[in-house]
């Protein structure tokens, strides 16, 4: 991690086009489950489920595409969106587990989705190549550097 | 107390038996209400029969559970109805306990000690039903209450007490109007002739049924307040060893011990009343327990230092205004609808219904102090890293809120619309464990980044604020 002159430079994961799309391919297939049924109901809201659940599946491609997660000293800070900026501090000392996702799919295109959990928060890095989900998994199982402890405090 | 399982006081029982009280009286009531007498007594029968099933399954509970400390100082839940369960907690990972004794367990010797974990949620806590010597032996094994000081803030017996006689007096007054609106229905009562002078101005305006209701409403605050004052009675709080303890109560005895190095936030509450009466309470959050039912204490103004020597490394969000170019007016979204539809509502109640004029006109009040807390928000709202800590001012409702993290590792997010992408503004967000959350709303993009940078510090008092 560290860079020139001793500096830690921080670790850059991206999600690759192909992680991507297998995620959107899951977070479609619900959709395309439920679209019969409400083609039942009426054509009119067959398409107009077909329409929403479409543009949320392009809004998700799109959001993807901005995710970076970089990996500091102490936190890694995931940004995502373009429209709707989102930037996210998770302190190491609070990544409490990481779970790393693999299917078929996900497999034949090298990708792997990651899960962090947190006491109050999560978060998931959908599609990151198999290497940088590895070595993230290994640089968060690294203990913390010690963080300052406070004496117990005495009675006044 | 350590080694062998323990079971739970008989009083565990009798929770899940009043749950499943109904059951038995139901049958008894309709053939009540329906005046059959022949059913009645089947039905007393029937009430009888699943009484004492429902006592025998209460008893299979009370012993399929079971308690155990080990010698390391761990506490072992066991099950073993239909399934094995055990649970293992360690008093590190406790946030908080609290030993409650309300009246029917000081009457049979019980007492309900719950448990909050540092990292779970509200839906982890534990809540168990012991004898008296066994919660407090389990709560100072778990997490031991400091050595008791000498002072003891007493700040909120005087600020509880002084709004329930002011909504005592409201509670009268308002029960002699809606007396006063009721005599056309009514036999006249010669005992209120005297008031009838007082009162005849007010009481022109309100029809009795809404005067009732609203003397309804009194009364029940009136209730709420005097359950309130009686956590205060005999109120006493202090800190040492690591941990913060309060104990107090006179119908409800509570003992509350939080883990210091557990402490997600303290927040100090400037409502209007806190305003007026200079007093200021002071709730916790430690883990999954959020305090926000009953302040842990109240402070006056001027003991600041007090403050500090209870909750030490507390530090207050700066006092003043902050830039408003560019900040939202979704600020005033809800109380500016609200007033302006009570408004109208007010306006036209003139012509078409005059008797509804005044409570109308009530709410809008209600709706104007709304807007007006909405504009201290908007000039005041912020987040700053102060002195090593994380400070936030949010507004919310009538009252300002005054946070101080101190959660070494909380989540952060700053999040951006279109709309605060183009004036420079940004939404914060704060996760703390036990899923608790903060949000600031609409601060400058540089006080937000600044926020971030100042977690992606490492914890410590050589935390610094950022320039």
């Amino acid at each position: 991690m560290s860079g020139p002159a001793g500096q830690p430079s921080p670790l850059v994961f991206a999600p690759t086009l192909r992680g991507r799309a297998v995620f959107c391919l899951w977070a479609a297939l619900p959709g395309i489950l439920a679209a019969p049924f409400l083609f039942w109901q009426g054509a009119i809201w067959g398409v107009l489920f077909c329409m929403l659940w479409a543009a949320g599946v392009a809004a998700l491609w799109l959001r993807t595409g901005s995710l970076t997660a970089e990996l500091g000293e102490y936190a890694l800070v995931i940004r995502a969106g373009r429209f709707f900026p989102t930037r996210r501090t998770f302190p190491r000392a609070s990544i409490a587990s990481v779970l790393e996702l693999g299917s078929p799919l996900l497999r034949m295109s090298g990708a792997r989705v990651l899960v962090l959990l947190s006491p109050g928060a999560g978060a998931i890095l959908p599609g990151l190549p198999r290497s940088q989900a590895e070595l993230l998994c290994e640089e968060l199982g690294h203990p913390v550097p010690a963080a300052w402890e406070p004496p117990p405090e005495d009675a006044p | 107390m350590t080694g062998a399982p323990q079971r739970y006081h008989p009083l565990y029982a009798l929770g899940f038996l009043r749950r499943a009280a109904l059951v038995c009286l139901l049958p008894p009531a309709q053939a009540l209400l329906r005046g059959q007498w022949a059913e009645l007594t089947e039905a007393v029968w029937q009430s009888l029969g699943l009484a004492v099933l429902l006592t025998a399954a209460s008893l299979v509970i009370l012993w399929a559970g079971s308690w155990r400390l080990t010698a390391d100082g761990q506490l072992v839940l066991g099950w073993v109805l239909f399934s094995r369960q055990r649970r293992t907690i360690r008093g590190s990972d406790l946030a908080a306990v609290q030993i409650e004794r309300p009246i029917l367990c000081r009457l049979t010797g019980a007492s309900l000690l719950t448990l909050y974990p540092t990292t779970l949620d509200q839906r982890h806590k534990v809540q168990l039903c012991l004898s008296r010597r066994s919660a407090e032996a389990l709560a100072d094994a778990l997490l031991p209450v400091p050595v008791e000081q000498s002072y003891h803030p007493r700040g909120g017996e005087r600020m509880a007490l002084a709004v329930l006689g002011a909504g005592g007096l409201s509670t009268l007054l308002l029960a002699l109007l809606s007396l006063r609106q009721s005599r056309n229905y009514l036999p006249v009562s010669p005992g209120l002739a005297p008031l009838d002078q007082a009162a005849a101005l007010a009481a022109r305006w309100l029809p009795a049924g809404l005067a009732w209701f609203v003397t309804l409403a009194a009364f029940l605050f009136g209730l709420s307040l005097l359950r309130s004052f009686s956590h205060t009675v005999r109120y006493a709080v202090w800190q040492g060893g690591g941990a913060l303890a309060s104990r107090g109560g006179l119908l409800r005895r509570t003992e509350r011990r939080l883990r210091l190095s557990a402490l997600s936030c303290a927040e100090v509450r400037l409502t209007p009343l806190a305003r007026l009466l200079r007093c200021y309470p002071v709730y916790l959050t430690a883990g999954c327990l959020r305090g926000e039912d009953a302040p842990l204490f109240v402070y006056r103004a001027g003991q600041e230092e007090l403050l500090r020597r209870l909750v030490p490394g507390l530090h207050l969000p700066p006092v003043g205004t902050v830039p408003i170019k560019g900040r939202s007016l979704a600020f005033f979204l809800p109380s500016g609808i609200a007033f302006g539809l009570l408004g109208l509502m007010t306006l036209v109640s003139r012509w078409a219904l005059p008797a509804l004029t005044a409570p109308l006109a009530l709410l809008t009040l209600a709706a104007l102090g709304g807007l007006v807390s909405a504009a201290e928000g908007y000039l005041r709202e912020g987040a700053w890293p102060r002195s090593g800590r994380l400070t936030l001012l949010c507004q919310r409702g009538y009252s300002l809120r005054c946070f101080c993290i101190f959660a070494s590792a909380p989540v952060l997010t700053v999040r951006q619309s279109p709309w605060a992408v183009a004036a420079g503004r940004a939404d914060l967000l704060l996760n703390f464990p036990g899923r608790v959350r903060l949000r600031v709303r609409s601060l400058p993009v540089p006080d937000g980044m600044a926020c971030a940078a100042f977690l992606e510090q490492p914890p410590g008092p050589e935390r610094t604020d950022p320039v």
